[in-house]
């Protein structure tokens, strides 16, 4: 499968898109900065309670008629929540028809709510992901009436996402875990990024006046660099606060540093030394240390660079991700 | 000597890691083009003759491989692909080579490797280098129009088999790769593809490659291809081996690899296979050239979010 999306072809990349990063913000005018509802890009959103627990994880999915085959499983990054997978999601599912989608919010972000939102440790966070993607399954073969029933799964995470997607694999907790699309995020260059970490979550505004507000905030300073993305993935982040009437984040990570460092370390080891078929997306080279530099250059895996992108890849570069997975 | 004037001029420059002019690279892809459309799809090549890997635009390293291997035409080289991207002299490293290459036909054999390819190098570095350079692309359009026509493997005295990936399951003897029709991007998938994406294993038989793109080949295949075309030995690059070469598949197979530390940060050594006119092979290993006015390499931290 994973061989079957690198040969649908890299995009020939326009020669002049790369000369010039146009400012995305001053081709825009304020009123396009609307938001957009989940229901354009999934088809269904509800919310599971995990059995002998508090914590109900909100979900959406598609193609929820596929009780056969591949499931994929999206794991959004720090800060993010499911939508910000809305438009890779919704040019799949246009093309794929058989392959099973689902996109959760993580602990502590977006709808998603647990019994300690704060608690990002990887270690509860490898739990809440495999024990929701067994329940998940164990739903589909219910409803099938077939207990044998049990997709092949393939988790894609990015950043944060993409860690507990790596370590979820190696805890070998989910069931019939067939596959890994990591998207930008590396042990050595992560680890190395942490420490600024704090102080660009500080400079981020406590609060916006207004949904819009938070938009026109993503795409001019380039955290998100496709409108359309940002119209439905910005505004599942905030909220509206009763006591100053501003919107807030949702997901409070300067209070989960603690746990980041975890997150990251070791990873490249237990990427490399994973069965199961593995991609990386990356930005760029540049974002290879060298434990992969070296893995890579011996064919371990598959590489996939999308050099326009900032950061969050799934929403800047569309067809550049879509077209593989 | 006349014909060779602007030649020596060329090399002269290079090798002061300095560019040509975009007419002056105009000028010496018109002449490898009609030097390499006459070569074969495996092409023979005499010994002595010293094999090497993986370059990757590291300049200065591949000036250290011919202290240590001997210079042009003293020596005769066989380059087995994979001049560009990653290394910051992409420009003047396949510029030089092409232009030894046309300066010493007889000497110089250039192979394909899978990053001599519009795709490949448009995100691995050797695009943004020429635009960096040239301020347009017309440098990266010649040359990438120039690696179609490259060789996509040579033959050393009917015996030792060079490429720079490996076996293909579409291919069972050289003959199948003399009617390949080479003269295009390199493809997807298919034998042409394999030969310059391929990689030797540990398990037996066709394997889909973890690169998305090739093969892997056991021992059985590397044997049965040896055999089955009269061959001693398959040369290849294509895969980082932390002391420059390493045999494989009971040494039916050698993988070469000269980009020392590569990236600027794998701490490997590189190596080059020396073969003397009695066709007795001697690795040559080689650490990274001292580096002089070289960027320091610093890495771009991402913006990163959590």
């Amino acid at each position: 499968m994973f061989r079957g999306m690198y040969k649908s072809t890299l995009p020939p990349v326009d020669p002049n898109s790369l000369s010039a990063h146009p400012n995305l913000a001053d081709q825009l005018s304020d009123k396009d900065y609307y938001s957009v509802e989940w229901n354009q890009y999934f088809d269904k959103c509800r919310d599971i309670k995990l059995p002998n627990t508090e914590n109900t994880f909100r979900i959406y999915e598609c193609n929820d008629h596929v009780d056969d085959g591949n499931l994929f499983v999206f794991l959004h990054g720090g800060g993010y929540t499911s939508l910000s997978w809305s438009l890779v999601v919704d040019k799949i599912r246009k093309q794929f028809d058989n392959v099973r989608l689902m996109c959760y919010d993580c602990r502590g972000h977006g709808e998603t709510k647990t019994s300690n939102d704060l608690d990002l440790s990887i270690g509860t966070l490898v739990d809440d992901c495999s024990s929701l993607i067994n329940h998940y399954q164990e739903e589909i073969a219910l409803k099938s009436n077939d207990p044998e029933k049990n997709l092949k799964v393939i988790i894609v995470g990015h950043s944060m996402g993409g860690a507990v997607a790596i370590k979820t694999s190696s805890s070998e907790k989910v069931k019939n875990l067939m596959g890994l699309v990591v998207i930008d995020v590396v042990e050595g260059t992560a680890l190395q990024a942490l420490s600024s970490m704090r102080s660009i979550l500080a400079k981020r505004p406590k609060h916006f006046e207004s949904v819009k507000d938070a938009i026109k905030w993503s795409i001019s300073t380039g955290t998100i660099k496709n409108i359309e993305s940002a119209r439905v993935s910005v505004p599942s982040q905030i909220k509206l606060s009763k006591e100053d009437n501003k919107y807030h984040w949702i997901a409070q990570l300067e209070k989960t540093d603690i746990y980041w460092n975890d997150w990251f370390l070791g990873l490249s080891k237990e990427f490399l030394s994973n069965k199961v078929i593995k991609l990386l997306i990356l930005a760029g080279t540049d974002r290879l240390d060298r434990e992969l530099t070296i893995a890579q250059m011996q064919g371990k895996f598959q590489l996939i660079l999308l050099p326009l992108c900032g950061h969050v890849i799934q929403e800047d570069n569309l067809p550049g991700i879509n077209i593989r997975v | 000597m006349g014909e060779f004037n602007d030649v020596d001029r060329y090399i002269s420059i290079l090798k002061e890691c300095k560019p040509l002019s975009e007419s002056d690279v105009r000028d010496l892809c018109d002449k490898a083009r009609e030097i390499l459309s006459k070569e074969s799809n495996v092409q023979p090549v005499r010994c002595p003759v010293t094999v090497c890997g993986d370059i990757h635009g590291q300049f200065h390293d591949l000036m250290e491989l011919f202290k240590i291997g001997g210079n042009c035409p003293d020596t005769n080289y066989l380059f087995m692909g994979d001049y560009v991207d990653r290394g910051f002299y992409s420009v003047e490293t396949v510029t030089l080579l092409v232009a030894l290459k046309v300066r010493y036909k007889d000497r110089v054999t250039i192979l394909r490797g899978n990053h001599e390819s519009r795709q490949i190098t448009q995100v691995y570095g050797f695009y943004d280098e020429c635009l960096r350079k040239y301020g347009n692309p017309n440098v990266w359009k010649l040359f990438t129009d120039l690696f179609d026509y490259l060789p996509l493997t040579a033959l050393i005295e009917n015996q030792v088999f060079c490429l720079h990936g490996g076996l293909s399951p579409s291919i069972d003897t050289l003959d199948h790769i003399e009617n390949l029709d080479r003269v295009q991007e390199v493809p997807h998938e298919g034998a042409m593809c394999d030969l310059l994406w391929s990689d030797p294993d540990d398990r037996l038989g066709f394997g889909y490659s973890p690169r998305g793109a090739g093969y892997t080949f056991g021992k059985d295949i590397s044997e049965q291809f040896n055999h089955n075309n009269g061959l001693t030995l398959v040369a290849r690059a294509h895969q980082l081996v932390m002391e420059g070469y390493n045999w494989c598949h009971d040494q039916n197979v050698v993988t070469i690899f000269s980009a020392p530390n590569y990236c600027y940060r794998c701490g490997n050594l590189a190596a080059i296979m020396e073969i003397d006119e009695k066709m007795k092979h001697t690795f040559l290993q080689f650490d990274p050239a001292p580096r002089r006015g070289e960027p320091h390499v610093t890495r771009r931290t991402p913006d990163y979010f959590l």
